[in-house]
């Protein structure tokens, strides 16, 4: 590794850790500003109940120092427990969770790039033919529609009217059809992303010598076109793989997946305090270690890339 | 082009490999003759026997979990631990006390002995309020409540446990059956703190089932050895699956992955109760939903507070009660005339509804045939012109009032809460009475409620017990429940109820008094008529508006042989075998 990009690598970790900083703060006071409290319910406990309660959590003291306390507890790497799912830890929540959710989210991604890396070089190789208007038909059709009815339509599909998936996501086979309803938008979004880069990338004067050189279609294809198509594909891949890792609310819950997706709408819904930020806090993190990442990407796959 | 195809056919095979990667390690669900997949609810909030409030935790903790009292395999109170129910005996210093006596050879699901002495540990446990146990008053009728030790002894050998209540309540036996009032281990708790009811290895019960697997996507639990009466549990193994999508939990339960669910999607009921006769089940539940009125609601400032009451009374009039259960709640509700739910048994074996209403006769504080409608909004406009001819305030004119404040009605988000607002909104709209829906986020619905700071909100309670107290007592002023703000503010100066034969009382005067008399009274009938005039009192006010009695729909294959389902909505399966 040159010092260059060390000292870039650096730098951006340094201010990814102020991203995080500010998120922590804003999210902490403004979490605290929402009406409403964790320990309400249709049926509220009584006064001495909440009290005890809000002693335990710390949330009798002033906000400031709860502020301040929390940001101690994370300096050593404690995220607290959980206020509605009493005698949990946030940190094992979120880890068994993002063990499912990125097991899911991972294989999916894959496919969501291998896949849409390989049809949009097809519809660019292809271009205008009956292969590119149906890659391109069905890619503006799976980005356009919502993943719930993508994962609803699929359940009924192939759950309810030909049963061959199970629509449990936590027995054999069930993890096919969530992994499948999670990949389709990415997909799509990829493949569109890969056909216009790679349109233009074929119409290069660097390909048309390759080709009058005769080196094969392939190797045009994959070698020279593709890897330099591929750059714009990176900077959605970064973000794209945080959030498909972490779970999507919808599709866990549509295929009863044990993700953690679902967390990070209950834990508002719950004002579940110490999970709104340990959520919070572990997709942020997550983001800005993909964004640096795929501008790492960048520059490896094109060497011209200026980091400083 | 060759070289093309077998690139793609290389991706096909990857993505072969990753779908059997994702498919490995897994289990296959359902059922066997030995095992069972349930579900209940989602990924429960706890499963500590104290800290526990929900439905579906009970659901789980009395599979794992028994106390002294509880149902026998016809849904029956039945002794437990105990080897029978004690008889009330009087103590000298005038309280009562009930002896139970413990079965021989009692053993905790890790086969250490379980003794009266963890009675005594577990009650004064969930009673503390430093363990924050959201039932922890369901302690309130022992003596000693609220000081640091409730007068429940064990004796020396263990074998006996002695329980003080200042007044003997007639739901005492049902209250030692309540999840709350179960023993817990308690060097486990103490060694492990409140995390001791999240791990298989550390959940140590003494019900008829152990916990061997506990995770985000499932509660396993298998055949407990220890337990007393072992030889009656049929079914090896339960797996409850945690979901909490409708539309996922029927696609499974159709598909034979769960043989029991509890929820099903609302669009669905019709074709369920068509299609599945035999599976699809209706019952009665301990709940009502109900609208309440804020009684300090500033938008009928200047209206005197009986004026208030009329109004309120009159809107409530108004609503079509059968037109609501069977066109938007679709679920075999039943219309409401009353408060305190239907379910709930007098010391005479009637039900309270059949008593209800001023006339005692169970007709209900209004009537809520449907031949009956028009009759009743002919009399809400009566009462509407009255109001109008003595407040000065606005005018009814061809069945419509002119100059009517607008009124704000609450509702969380939720397709039936959201219909239910829409149609009070268009209903009341048509007499010229405009309402604004605010459709608020839970928590926040939650606390603008509670804070009194709405005019109308959309409420529901489930009862806690078999006595109608759990649907009255909410209603004291000092209630954390007490959305409506009886007696608060401007409402607790008011002197206009009656009770005892005095006239001109505040709310604490009246209401408050007959709780806290209802609570002390030793007389069962004496009781039951207080709770009637407490709910006179409470719908003389016209604050709360009954919509409809809840019922509790699942669906439960016919594989499954043995279970029941109790009126708190508890399912048991631990009677239950697999065909």
């Amino acid at each position: 590794m040159d010092s260059k990009l060390a000292l870039y690598i650096v730098k951006r970790l340094l201010l990814a850790i102020f991203t995080v900083f500010l998120i922590i703060t804003i999210t902490f006071f403004v979490m605290k500003a929402i009406p409403g409290g964790p320990f309400l319910s249709e049926k509220s406990p009584s006064p001495e109940v909440t009290a005890a309660l809000e002693a335990k959590y710390g949330l009798d003291k002033p906000v400031f120092e709860q502020y301040i306390t929390y940001l101690k507890d994370l300096l050593r790497g404690d995220f607290g427990p959980s206020i509605k799912n009493r005698g949990r830890q946030v940190i094992d929540l979120i880890m068994e969770g993002f063990a499912v959710s990125a097991k899911n989210g991972l294989i999916a991604a894959c496919l969501a790039i291998v896949i849409g890396l390989v049809l949009g070089a097809l519809a660019a190789v292809f271009h205008d033919s009956w292969i590119d208007k149906t890659i391109m038909v069905l890619s503006t059709a799976f980005v356009a529609i919502p993943s719930f009815v993508v994962a609803t339509l699929l359940l009924l599909i192939f759950c309810i009217t030909f049963p061959i998936f199970p629509a449990n996501g936590n027995v054999s086979g069930g993890l096919v059809l969530p992994i499948i309803s999670l990949s389709l938008s990415p997909m799509s979004y990829i493949t569109r992303l890969t056909r216009s880069s790679m349109l233009d990338v074929l119409g290069q004067d660097y390909i048309r010598t390759a080709r009058a050189k005769g080196v094969s279609n392939t190797k045009v294809i994959f070698k020279h076109a593709l890897k330099n198509a591929v750059t714009p594909v990176i900077t959605y891949v970064g973000p794209m793989i945080a959030y498909i890792l972490t779970g999507s609310l919808v599709v866990e819950k549509v295929f009863a997946v044990p993700g953690l997706g679902d967390f990070f709408f209950s834990s508002i819904t719950n004002r579940d305090y110490p999970m709104v930020m340990g959520t919070t806090i572990f997709l942020a993190t997550l983001m800005v270690i993909m964004t640096l990442l795929s501008d790492i990407c960048y520059k490896i796959f094109d060497p011209r890339v200026d980091l400083s | 082009m060759k070289k093309l195809m077998s690139a793609l056919l290389a991706v096909v095979m990857l993505l072969g490999c990753m779908f059997a990667f994702a498919s490995c390690n897994k289990e296959p669900a359902g059922s066997s003759a030995d095992s069972m997949t349930l579900n209940v609810g989602a990924y429960p909030d706890t499963i500590d026997p104290a800290l526990n409030s929900a439905v579906d935790g009970a659901t789980y903790i009395i599979h794992t979990f028994v106390g002294l009292v509880g149902y026998d395999k016809n849904g029956n109170l039945a002794p437990m631990l105990a080897t029978e129910l004690p008889e009330a005996v009087a103590t000298a210093d005038g309280k009562t006390s009930y002896t139970f006596t413990l079965r021989d050879g009692l053993k905790w699901s890790d086969g250490s002995d379980l003794t009266a002495e963890d009675f005594v540990y577990s009650w004064n446990r969930a009673a503390d309020p430093n363990t924050a146990a959201d039932y922890g008053y369901m302690f309130e009728v022992i003596d000693g409540y609220g000081t640091d030790k409730l007068n429940v002894t064990a004796s020396e050998d263990g074998k006996q446990l002695t329980v003080v209540l200042p007044v003997d309540v007639p739901y005492f036996y049902e209250l030692c059956a309540f999840p709350t009032y179960m023993p817990v281990k308690k060097d486990v708790v103490e060694a492990n703190g409140d995390s001791w009811a999240t791990k298989a290895e550390t959940y140590i019960g003494n019900g008829p089932y152990k916990v061997t697997k506990f995770t985000q996507a499932e509660l396993v639990l298998t055949k407990n050895e220890y337990y007393f009466d072992a030889a009656n549990v049929v079914t090896n193994e339960i797996v409850f699956a945690f979901n909490d999508d409708d539309s996922s939990l029927l696609a499974n339960y159709k598909n034979g992955s769960y043989l029991f669910i509890d929820s099903v999607p609302n669009d669905e009921i019709e074709t369920l109760e068509k299609d599945y006769p035999n599976e699809y089940f209706v019952e009665g539940q301990l709940g009502t939903y109900y609208v309440s009125f804020n009684v300090n609601d500033p938008a009928l400032d200047g209206f005197t507070e009986v004026e208030k009451a009329s109004i309120r009374t009159a809107l409530s009039l108004l609503i079509d009660r059968n037109y609501i259960c069977s066109d938007i709640g679709k679920a075999g509700q039943v219309p409401a005339a009353g408060f305190v739910a239907m379910g709930l048994t007098e010391p005479d074996g009637k039900q309270f509804i059949e008593k209800n209403g001023e006339n005692r006769d169970g007709s209900g504080y209004y009537s809520v045939a449907a031949e009956d409608y028009s009759a009743n909004c002919d009399e809400a406009l009566k009462i509407f012109a009255d109001v109008a001819a003595s407040s000065g305030k606005f005018t009814v004119t061809d069945n419509k009032l002119v100059g009517f404040p607008t009124l704000t009605y609450i509702t969380n988000e939720g397709t039936g809460h959201e219909a239910i607002a829409a149609y009070l909104q268009a209903l009341w709209g048509t007499y010229g009475i405009t309402v604004k829906v605010e459709t608020q986020e839970w928590a926040t619905f939650l606390n603008t409620r509670k804070n009194g700071d709405y005019s109308v909100a959309r409420n529901g309670w489930l009862g806690d017990y078999n006595d109608p107290i759990s649907f009255l007592d909410m209603w004291v002023t000092s209630s954390g429940n007490n959305d409506t703000q009886f007696g608060k503010d401007a409402h607790a100066s008011y002197a206009g109820y009656s009770y005892d034969g005095k006239d001109g009382l505040t709310w604490a005067e009246s209401y408050d008094a007959i709780i806290a008399k209802v609570k002390s009274s030793k007389d069962a009938e004496e009781r039951f008529e207080l709770m009637h005039e407490a709910e006179d009192i409470l719908m003389q006010t016209g604050a709360i508006c009954p919509i409809y009695y809840y019922t509790d729909i699942y669906m439960c294959s016919e594989k499954i042989d043995g279970f029941f389902s109790s009126p708190l909505g508890y399912k048991f399966f631990m009677y239950a075998s697999v065909k």
